[in-house]
């Protein structure tokens, strides 16, 4: 299984992803990685942060495991736009003028209270750094 | 003296900007004016898109508990009063596409003002928050208005 | 840049907006560009949008506009909208949203009222209980 390792002010989380129900997905954000970058609050979608990066857009990944939702420790990723998405709460894939679907990339699995006390600190002290890396070969 | 005298300065910083009290929820409006100055923390939205909010105990805006005048979009350079049930007003101030959402969907609220001029500078201020963090603001009497 | 105005008579009664050419250029131009002579068209009340009268430009340069510019569901009042392609331009007068028969949708706004607003807004009001009216359009 496939993990990634996101480093956010000190704290390492590790997510689990989706291998076999998006493929496409994983394989375009492995491209992508090692990525250093910044991750920012949502300003749509409610209780999430948002890594914004052109490496992650990839057109022809699709939407797999379509899910409009977040929850607490999910994963997800909008292929067209380049958003890596991480919930630490309740969240929507959401824009301008309505709700869209996004892929269920995965879940954090290690240290996600501690990732989403950072991911939520995006809010008041807004873009922090954040280093996201493969945790273990496909 | 007229609705469309009643102005306010918004003031994050350095950068600053005058808005006119919009006439068409004159209940909202007064209770606004009333409730002037207000100081406090704007924050990035995290549902409503481009814009800030802050809350305030002030009276009497906070005691207000209906929406007078409905929606949901909030117009770039607009702020809009959403009543908070635990006792205080939310006050969102857009710098772009905004609207008065939440967890389930949209919401609404009340227009209560509107931005003289561009205001670029007052505006980029509220935009930084999304990427640089809270800040402070200041709602006042504009100094030369009644 | 100089502002543009357009003046909208109806019943009577005649009042001036102010293009918000920043808010939407495309939109706001091809309207210019339409009004190069006076239109005349039947104001009617909305059927599913509150508080909203409705006009149809018919054919012209707003047919072309298929984007929405910094797309809104609200209609304050004294606020004049546009469904992409032109199909519909709206006038708010009171509590009105963009709606449709599946639900709310996305306007841009073209131009918001700013002479003799009260009286024209009583105008376009009684589109809801006294049946459409004439209304013109064209520069200032």
């Amino acid at each position: 299984m496939t993990k990634l390792r996101i480093t956010i002010d000190g704290i390492t989380a590790v997510a689990e992803l989706k291998d076999a129900a998006a493929p496409n997905g994983v394989a375009a954000v492995l491209a992508a990685l090692p990525l250093r970058t910044r991750v920012v609050h949502a300003s749509r979608s409610g209780n999430c942060a948002v890594v914004h990066d052109a490496a992650l857009r990839d057109e022809t990944a699709g939407i797999e495991g379509q899910v409009s939702m977040y929850y607490p420790g999910m994963v997800a990723y909008d292929p067209v736009r380049g958003y890596l998405v991480f919930a630490y709460g309740q969240g929507q894939a959401r824009s301008n003028t309505g709700t869209h679907w996004v892929t269920y990339l995965g879940d954090v699995v290690e240290n996600a209270a501690e990732l989403a006390g950072k991911l939520q600190d995006t809010r008041d002290r807004g873009a922090l750094d954040v280093l996201i890396e493969q945790g273990e070969r496909r | 003296m007229g609705w469309g005298m009643k102005r306010i300065e918004v003031r994050v910083g350095g950068a600053a900007a005058r808005y006119t009290l919009l006439e068409d929820a004159p209940k909202t409006a007064d209770a606004f004016w009333e409730s002037l100055p207000i100081e406090g923390t704007i924050t990035h939205a995290r549902w409503a898109g481009s814009a800030v909010w802050v809350k305030t105990p002030n009276q009497p805006i906070a005691a207000l508990d209906d929406i007078e005048l409905p929606v949901t979009s909030i117009y770039p350079g607009t702020i809009v009063m959403r009543p908070n049930p635990r006792g205080v007003a939310e006050l969102f101030l857009s710098y772009g596409v905004a609207e008065s959402r939440g967890p389930v969907g949209r919401t609404y609220a009340t227009p209560v003002a509107e931005l003289d001029g561009d205001g670029a500078e007052l505006l980029a201020a509220f935009g930084a928050t999304w990427r640089d963090g809270s800040t402070e603001v200041s709602i006042t009497r504009a100094e030369d208005e009644s | 840049m100089t502002e543009k105005r357009i003046r909208l008579e109806s019943g009577g009664v005649t009042a001036e907006a102010l293009l918000l050419e920043a808010n939407a250029p495309k939109a706001t131009a091809a309207l210019w560009e339409m009004l190069a002579e006076p239109i005349e068209r039947r104001l009617i009340s909305a059927k599913w949008s509150g508080d909203v009268g409705v006009l149809h430009p018919g054919e012209g340069p707003l047919r072309e506009v298929a984007e929405l510019e910094n797309p809104v569901t609200s209609i304050y009042p004294g606020t004049l909208v546009m469904r992409p392609r032109g199909s519909e331009i709206l006038i708010g007068y009171g509590v009105g949203e963009y709606r449709w028969a599946v639900g709310v949708d996305y306007t841009t706004r073209l131009a918001k009222i700013v002479t003799n607003r009260t009286e024209f807004l009583s105008v376009v009001a009684r589109t809801a209980d006294q049946g459409p009216s004439a209304i013109t359009v064209g520069r200032v």
